[in-house]
């Protein structure tokens, strides 16, 4: 027990001095976990000591759809890692949090996550504001500057899904409502979470350069045709004031919709309309289905989950803020060379692990256009950036996956014209309560309510097989599917995507441990007692 | 100090170096001036090339000279440098209009034609592949120039696979590789789809829709057409010839080195679970009959990568006439073998053979009739029922001293196979069991006076310092410090991949491809004479050297061929970072221009 206490005030000192974990300043780009970019969802036991099968994976790893090369679906079934990755590194999965549960209050908790560590009470944004004067810990060259991203998006969201800043202008930034991805971004499994687009800004002017909120919905709209591959409802516009046959048939009238017609081998070419579409023509920009025209960008809020008179919310207080941004345009082609590469060198090289370029100050780029980066709470709550290894963790499932497009999860997953205001709101706004349940095709094999589809392939609600209240709420005793659950399901994603209050706070307090100990290297998911479908060690049976 | 000069400084500033030609030194010996391994975070991110070499006591200046990049159209007839064209000869273009530039560029020879004009014919490793001939303008200093570029013609060969590494034969034509064959059993019997790595992607060839779902409508593709040498003959830039050496096998082809006997070709097979393989030509300068034989490997040593013995077992005498019509007939993997499911500890009935090669533990028996078939369509599969040994890893470069005899080979990784026990060795005879060596290393093989080689043993071995790459005790370098992602020990070498001899001057110059061994690639010179490594370049992080091919005399001047692939793919100041597509485009060039070297 001695033992115990000794290193425990030994990692809280090293901790004092070297901000972070592993004991290596932030800016450092040596690699704790070499495998980090394989989140720990990857060690999921998928077949039962009984024979029983689960299947959590197929959501991310698909037989994928052009320009997306990476076609994965064979990663449902084997641990192909390499050899170094066959151990699980993230250790904080194994860790009872019982202990540090119990040691927070619930007021202690509440009061915490309420607390907003990035808007301050003028509505200024604090991390904005450090990043003028950069601390030199943070600042990968020590020239000064702060040549990442400075966060700028003011959650002042309309009720069209626009942000504006403290003077009232448009950020540009465009909250969204989409299907939560199912397993472990949902509330229920830890984090409440939100999203937001921006398009490069000549795509919010029109011809003649001057703002247009209507040519900036427009372009939106375009883009997430270009995604879904699927017309997109828009309020009438004369195609005229454009000179854009934006609902393709074949003539300049009114539009009530996006057409999805692209198809350039055969003729069939879309534009943007306003400066962006000058831009389109002179080269300067491109479109394609399947991908994002350049410098778009997203942003990704993880928080905490709050309590109101409702139930579980969403807390004011980020864990983390995720941004990306597209700095390149690949085309079909290049992006089918950069998968077949990746394949060639994982077949050349099965023990080879992956490499990303970059670093703390200007994030981590995916090799397919993307740069991402984060942030992410210190141990006494404040954003600060993410290191170099803290951002490899995000680059797994931001780069090779099935299940993007174009790098991208959340975008093809945005409600459409059947939601409130065509899926443009923040879930602040409104909350999951009476959303219904998406339904989704995988890999060709028919639509499907896509919760019911995961519940049934994975028999529990998160990869881990951990969240019982999910387990015991949808699953009778002989493991079958409570019908009366589902039928509730398929109306409301709320009974199933919302933890109990008491959870809620449980997973609140599990996470702060985490941030206590600036641990996220060895794990940031919110564990309340460690879950036992994981490998440790992938067994040799699969090696 | 030593003095450091990025890649782009050196190749803005082509003219900046002075060759100077002169004859052959009678005492010829040379070193280059090493160079450091790269600490700061920007040297990391360039190249680094030593700026001379001592050839006879007198020093001349280095640097990497680019010939073309992918994409480059030097001429006004030129074709885009890469761009793989179907069998119609149009270019293969994806749904969204771009056409497919290959920058997988890899081997690249220097030939002079029948026309007594100079040429270049390069490889693209892609699927599908594509061979490049280049007519090439010499100035007086030695620097190269392409003049003009243009795909060759493989539709009478069914096109091209995975372009790899490649020589030059004796006779002057170019020998090149198809790597990594594609699995005939993994086909689908209804579609006729490959179920390959590289998902099917052969059929841009036939203007087909890789992820097609209907019966028969791969009926056009063949596995069977591609894994094979191929020879390019230049009559001129107009007029080259090709030919799929079917008599020489079927393997993942990484290289064919021709010995001066003109007969006898070494063959290295890249992949897991791989064998050694030896051509014998009936009539010295025509590949296109003769016998193949593959190595059994009798061990005699497990330190420094093994050692051993090598016997050769016959895979019988085969003809490219006699194979063809198996091709063209549509030959099946289910008609030549039979095959029993090794499933949950199933046992291998006694007239089936037991294998394991790169397509794993299998239990096959041939078919009736279908011997030579399977000798050349499945030469590893076949070689394993022989007995020859396949449990080799990562085969990469070959070349060879013709002073002592001795046969180069690089090893890129020692592992799985070559390691004693484990999956990998079930159904074999367990020949090879060295230690894991993540590191790799270079084998020197000896040969007899008819060139068949006798004996087999580490020479360049690479010391790794973690233990998942072999070592004994982790002692990797200080996690705080500049060399903390290095795997391997810094003084020496890591995955070594295509390498070439420099003969009379006892000089083997060695490139590696390495990932978590070496942060930084290098290529090495070393001695074999006073065992002396020197580190020659550094790539940037992410980036690789490859396809090195020394030409002591190439009208009049020496080079080092050399292909940097994936270079700047490091951002440098401000977001956005420079991730274009120019930047990741591959170089084909040399080091050099060298005085003509003695020969």
């Amino acid at each position: 027990m001695n033992s115990k206490k000794l290193t425990a005030s030994a990692i809280a000192l090293f901790s004092c001095a070297a901000a972070f974990a592993s004991g290596l300043p932030l800016t450092s780009k040596t690699l704790i976990n070499r495998a980090a970019y394989i989140p720990p969802q990857c060690y999921t036991v998928i077949k039962d000591k009984d024979g029983a099968k689960h299947n959590p994976c197929y959501t991310c790893h698909r037989d994928s759809v052009e320009p997306n090369y990476n076609k994965d679906a064979k990663l449902q079934t084997d641990y192909s890692f390499p050899e170094y990755a066959m151990t699980n590194r993230w250790t904080n999965l194994f860790k009872d949090r019982t202990g540090d549960i119990a040691d927070q209050s619930d007021k202690q908790i509440l009061e915490y996550v309420r607390q907003d560590n990035y808007k301050d009470v003028h509505g200024g944004l604090i991390l904005a504001e450090k990043l003028k004067q950069v601390p030199d810990e943070w600042d990968f060259n020590h020239d000064g500057k702060w040549r990442g991203y400075v966060p700028d998006c003011y959650f002042n969201i309309d009720g069209d899904g626009f942000d504006h800043d403290t003077k009232g202008g448009y950020t540009l930034w465009r909250a969204f409502a989409y299907a939560p991805f199912p397993g472990a971004f949902w509330p229920a499994n830890g984090s409440a979470d939100d999203v937001l687009i921006r398009l490069w800004r000549p795509f919010a002017l029109d011809e003649n350069g001057r703002f247009s909120l209507q040519v900036y919905k427009i372009n939106l709209a375009i883009t997430e045709t270009l995604i879904k591959r699927t017309d997109t409802a828009i309020s009438s516009v004369d195609e005229k004031t454009f000179g854009v046959d934006l609902n393709a048939d074949g003539r300049l009238d009114t539009a009530d919709r996006v057409a999805y017609s692209w198809a350039p081998r055969k003729g069939l070419h879309m534009s943007y309309v306003g400066m962006a579409k000058t831009l389109l023509k002179k080269g300067k920009i491109h479109l394609a289905a399947g991908l994002f025209p350049e410098n778009t960008e997203f942003l990704h809020s993880v928080r905490y989950l709050d309590v109101d008179a409702n139930g579980v919310v969403m807390g004011k207080r980020m864990k983390e803020l995720r941004y990306a941004k597209k700095t390149d345009w690949y085309t079909y082609s290049a992006l089918d060379r950069l998968a077949y590469a990746e394949k060639k060198e994982k077949h050349d090289f099965p023990d080879r692990l992956s490499a990303f370029y970059g670093d703390i100050e200007h994030g981590l780029g995916n090799g397919q256009g993307w740069t991402y980066q984060g942030f992410i709470e210190d141990k006494d709550g404040g954003l600060r950036p993410q290191t170099y290894e803290e951002t490899v963790y995000c680059m797994g499932c931001h780069s090779g996956l099935g299940a993007t497009d174009d790098g991208i999860v959340s975008f093809n997953r945005k409600y459409g014209k059947e939601a409130k205001n065509g899926g443009w709101y923040h879930w602040s706004q409104k909350g999951f309560k009476d959303t219904p349940e998406q339904m989704k095709d995988y890999d060709g094999k028919g639509m499907r309510p896509e919760y019911t589809a995961y519940l049934e392939n994975n028999g529990a609600g998160d990869e881990f097989r951990g969240n019982t209240e999910i387990i015991s709420a949808f699953f009778d005793a002989d493991g079958k599917l409570r019908p009366e659950k589902i039928n509730a399901l398929h109306s409301d994603i709320s009974v199933l995507l919302l933890p109990s209050i008491t959870r809620a706070l449980a997973l609140d307090k599990a996470y702060r441990a985490v941030v206590r100990e600036q641990s996220y290297i060895y794990g940031r998911d919110a564990v309340i007692s460690p879950p036992q479908n994981v490998y440790k060690e992938i067994p040799a049976a699969y090696r | 100090m030593e003095k450091r000069r990025p890649l782009h400084t050196a190749i803005m500033a082509a003219s900046i170096l002075m060759a100077v030609s002169l004859s052959a030194y009678a005492d010829s010996s040379l070193s280059f001036q090493g160079i450091d391994v790269p600490a700061t975070d920007a040297q990391k991110r360039s190249v680094t090339v030593t700026d001379k070499v001592i050839i006879n006591g007198k020093s001349y200046p280095v640097s990497y000279h680019t010939i073309m990049r992918s994409g480059d159209k030097p001429g006004k007839h030129s074709q885009p440098f890469g761009q793989i064209y179907d069998k119609n000869g149009n270019p293969v273009v994806r749904p969204d209009g771009s056409a497919f530039i290959s920058s997988d560029n890899d081997f690249s020879s220097l030939l002079t034609g029948k026309d007594k004009k100079m040429y270049m014919v390069s490889h693209f490793e892609s699927v599908p592949a594509a061979m490049y001939i280049t007519q090439l303008a010499q100035d007086k200093k030695g620097n190269l120039k392409a003049a003009e570029t243009r795909h060759i013609d493989f539709s009478g060969v069914e096109g091209g696979w995975v372009h790899c590494a490649g020589s030059v034969t004796p006779w002057g034509t170019h020998l090149g590789s198809e790597e990594y064959e594609p699995n005939a059993k993994a086909v689908d019997p209804v579609t006729g789809k490959f179920n390959d790595e590289y998902d099917n992607k052969m059929a841009l060839y036939y203007g087909l829709d890789p992820d097609s779902k209907e019966a028969g409508y791969f009926s056009k593709l063949n596995v069977y057409n591609y894994g094979w040498q191929t020879e390019v003959a230049v009559k001129d830039f107009k007029n080259v010839k090709v030919a799929k050496h079917y008599a020489m096998g079927r393997v993942a082809h990484e290289l064919g080195y021709v010995m001066p006997d003109k007969k006898t070709v070494y063959i290295s097979d890249d992949g897991t679970n791989v064998g050694m393989f030896r051509f014998v030509a009936d009539k010295a300068g025509d590949l296109s009959s003769g016998e193949l034989f593959a190595a059994k490997w009798h061990q005699t040593d497990s330190e420094n990568g093994g050692s051993a013995i090598i016997g050769w077992i016959s895979l019988g005498h085969a003809t490219d006439a006699e194979i063809k019509p198996f091709i063209e007939n549509h030959t099946k993997f289910s008609d030549i073998f039979e095959e029993v499911e090794l499933k949950d500890n199933a046992a291998c009935p006694a007239d089936f053979k037991e294998i394991n090669t790169t397509w794993g533990h299998e239990c096959l028996k041939v078919k009736p009739g279908m011997e030579l078939a399977a000798s050349r369509l499945e030469a590893r599969r076949y070689a394993a029922m022989k007995g020859a040994t396949t449990e080799f890893r990562k085969m990469e470069g070959l070349t060879f001293d013709p002073a002592t005899k001795t046969l180069y080979m690089s090893i890129s990784e020692i592992g799985k196979g070559m390691e004693d026990g484990g999956k990998y060795d079930a159904g074999t005879e367990n020949d090879i069991h060295v230690s894991k060596n993540t590191c790799g290393g270079v084998y020197a093989i000896q040969l007899n006076d008819n060139y068949a080689a006798e004996s087999m043993s580490g020479e360049v071995i690479g010391i790794p310092l973690s233990k998942d790459y072999g070592a004994e005790e982790e002692r990797t370098y200080w996690t705080g410090g500049p060399y903390a992602n290095n795997k391997c020990d810094l003084n020496g070498i890591a995955n070594p991949d295509n390498i070439t001899f420099m003969p009379k001057y006892n000089t083997l110059i060695i490139g590696e491809d390495s990932g978590d061994g070496h942060e930084n690639d290098a290529i090495w010179s070393y001695n074999v004479k006073t065992k002396k490594l020197t580190r020659i370049l550094a790539t940037p992080y992410g980036s690789e050297t490859t396809s090195l091919y020394y030409y002591p005399d190439y009208h009049g001047h020496g080079y080092i061929m050399a292909v940097v692939q994936h270079p700047y793919g490091e951002p440098t100041t401000n977001m956005p970072q420079p991730y274009t597509n120019s930047d990741k485009r591959a170089y084909t060039g040399y080091i050099g221009p060298f005085p003509a070297m003695s020969k």
